[in-house]
């Protein structure tokens, strides 16, 4: 692989790399952009093996599309790289940083990869890529969701249902017999005391369904 | 086009209090700023007017493309949610409201950035409160906005047609208190025009197997609704909405003005025009530019990147980046002492009514950036 086009990917990537210069506490997992930036938490020999190691892997495994379309769509334009080969060329991420592997239990160094605003190693999602500053400079982390599950979803709120206090107040009276709460799925957790499936719509002129709204705004304004 | 620094009037926050404004501040940031307005002389407001009403009818052009070409795989759209979309359109369902956001300098033409025409706020800050700052501060000045009378006067004349006066449900998705702000306000509106106004949270709309409820389990027919289409259809209930007979403001081909694949037909439309900036499904003819990549179903400047020369200069984070993209060229915001304006002009059905200027230190605006009231001279 052309040295130079994976250099240059690396050093636009330090931009694209993250946030913070302090490591999360718990539940995270660091990812280096540089042997600079790993120096601050583990020792050279260490880092500079790690980082080695992650580039190894990264110049075997790294996905591989043959339009430059493909590859945007999954990791961004700002992360694809063009390569040229005898057999053709191609396009892939560059490496965003790369981890040392503690969580995984075992000492791999892993390439790291930022798909849609979600970082992996290989196809294990680590988690939610964190930026939340917006001039990012060094240093990157991920929050691991609690439990590790792969299938990250937005979190919901748990809270219950509020009026909001500004409307007429009669409105916001609690219905007087019917039963509610009707609906599981996508409104999961949003202030329904007594979830129940949407097959159990009452025949017509009885209680409403209700919930069958509201499942999408996960704690987010619906307004923009 | 000037940004002026004033004091701001002792008691400002007590007034916009007063006003009902209780979002001057997001998440501790203070979000209404009177410290400083901006002001535009009337050859400058009349170009925004005309740029807001000359961009709504290229809309309204492309939006008939993409019905009759149905384009919606394209947008993303599933095509039977297409057939509905035309449906919407083909019935002329009426509008209340939309807000477009532009980048302008004081110099050249507007440019779009996007048409927030589902889901608009700031609506309440733009109509009422920079007004009452107005009169308190430059009685003598003028404002461009005419917000709420065109409200008001957009709900009466809908009485005219196939709504009446009985019941109007408006709701969104609580506790959101911007958002239930924006809809109390739309709603105060609906019932100055002589509407009956019940506010309902929108997890608490039922249904009984024949149309939508309220929590006395009597019929709803008429919402008004800050609540994203594209959410709503992939809800539960969201299936229910046909049969239901009901009528639900914004109707639903609106979702094709907030689909920022809208900006990609428009250019194709209608190439170089003043108010347009380039925009492409694919990135590559801006290879060496700079370059804005947006998801297509964004909303408060969430996922939006800059880039320039394959490296993101600036991004905002958020948690609408998982589908489709455009890619928008870059313009440089105007600068004033940091700060970088961006222009909503608020669209009363077909009419430009009026504008309120947000800005922010960033180069992408969201829904935490500042309100700065405006006057024209």
């Amino acid at each position: 692989m052309n040295k130079s086009v994976l250099l240059a990917g690396i050093a636009a990537l330090v931009l694209l790399v993250g946030c913070d210069d302090k490591p999360k506490p718990e539940n995270a997992v660091k990812i280096y952009a540089s042997i600079d930036e790993c120096k601050a938490d583990h020792d050279e020999q260490e880092c500079q093996k790690a980082f080695e190691g992650a580039q190894t892997e990264h110049e075997k495994s790294v996905p591989r599309h043959a339009t430059l379309g493909e590859c945007v769509d999954r990791y961004g334009a700002d992360a694809c790289i063009p390569h040229h080969s005898s057999s053709g060329d191609w396009f892939g991420p560059a490496m965003a940083g790369f981890m040392i592997g503690h969580m995984l239990g075992t000492p791999s160094y892993q390439p790291v990869y930022i798909q849609h605003g979600y970082a992996y190693s290989g196809s294990n999602q680590l988690g939610s890529w964190r930026s939340t500053c917006v001039s990012c400079r060094t240093g990157g982390f991920v929050t691991v969701p609690a439990g590790s599950s792969p299938a990250w979803s937005r979190s919901y709120s748990t809270t219950t249902i509020t009026p909001s206090g500004r409307g007429p107040s009669a409105t916001y009276a609690p219905a007087p017999a019917s039963t509610r709460g009707g609906f599981g799925g996508s409104a999961s957790g949003i202030g329904k005391s007594s979830p129940s499936a949407p097959s159990s719509v009452a025949s017509p002129g009885a209680a409403s369904a209700r919930g069958g709204f509201g499942g999408s705004a996960a704690g987010s304004s619906a307004g923009g | 086009m000037k940004r002026i620094k004033i004091s701001p009037r002792t008691n400002w926050s007590a007034d916009i209090e007063k006003l009902g404004f209780d979002f001057y501040h997001i998440d501790g940031v203070p979000y209404w700023n009177e410290s400083a307005y901006y002001e535009f002389n009337a050859a400058e407001i009349d170009m925004i007017e005309a740029a807001a009403n000359a961009v709504h009818r290229l809309c309204l052009r492309a939006i008939e493309r993409i019905i009759s070409e149905r384009l919606y795989p394209f947008m993303g759209i599933d095509p039977d949610l297409g057939k509905l979309i035309a449906q919407s359109w083909e019935n002329r369902e009426p509008a209340i409201y939309g807000r477009f956001d532009f980048l302008y300098d004081g110099e050249g033409p507007p440019k779009l950035l996007e048409y927030n025409a589902d889901t608009p706020t700031s609506l309440f800050e733009a109509s009422i409160v920079q007004w009452d700052w107005r009169q308190q501060r430059f009685p003598d000045a003028d404002q461009f906005n005419s917000i709420h009378e065109h409200l008001v006067d957009r709900w009466r004349h809908l009485l005219v047609g196939r709504y009446n006066a009985d019941k109007l449900v408006v709701t969104t998705a609580t506790p959101m208190p911007e958002d239930e702000h924006t809809v109390q306000y739309i709603g105060s509106c609906a019932e100055q025009a002589g509407y009956k106004i019940k506010f309902l949270p929108i997890q608490m709309i039922g249904w009984n197997g024949i149309t939508f409820t309220d929590l006395d389990e009597q019929p709803i027919m008429q919402v008004f609704k800050l609540y994203p289409w594209e959410w709503i259809v992939g809800e539960d209930f969201g299936k229910n909405i046909k049969p239901s007979g009901s009528l639900w403001l914004e109707p639903l081909w609106k979702i094709l003005c907030s689909n920022k694949s809208l900006l990609t037909i428009l250019w194709d439309m209608f190439p170089e025009h003043e108010n347009l900036l380039p925009a492409y499904r694919d990135p590559s003819p801006f290879a060496g530019k700079k370059y804005v990549k947006k998801p297509v179903l964004g909303r408060e400047g969430a996922n939006i990147q800059i880039i320039e020369s394959g490296c993101i200069i600036e991004k905002r984070d958020g948690s609408y980046g998982d589908g489709l993209y455009v890619y928008q060229e870059f313009i440089e915001p105007p600068n004033f002492d940091g700060n970088r304006p961006n222009i909503g002009v608020w669209m009363c059905n077909d009419t430009a009514c009026g504008m309120g200027v947000r800005e922010d230190g960033s180069l992408i605006i969201s829904n935490g950036s500042r309100f700065v009231p405006h006057i024209f001279k």
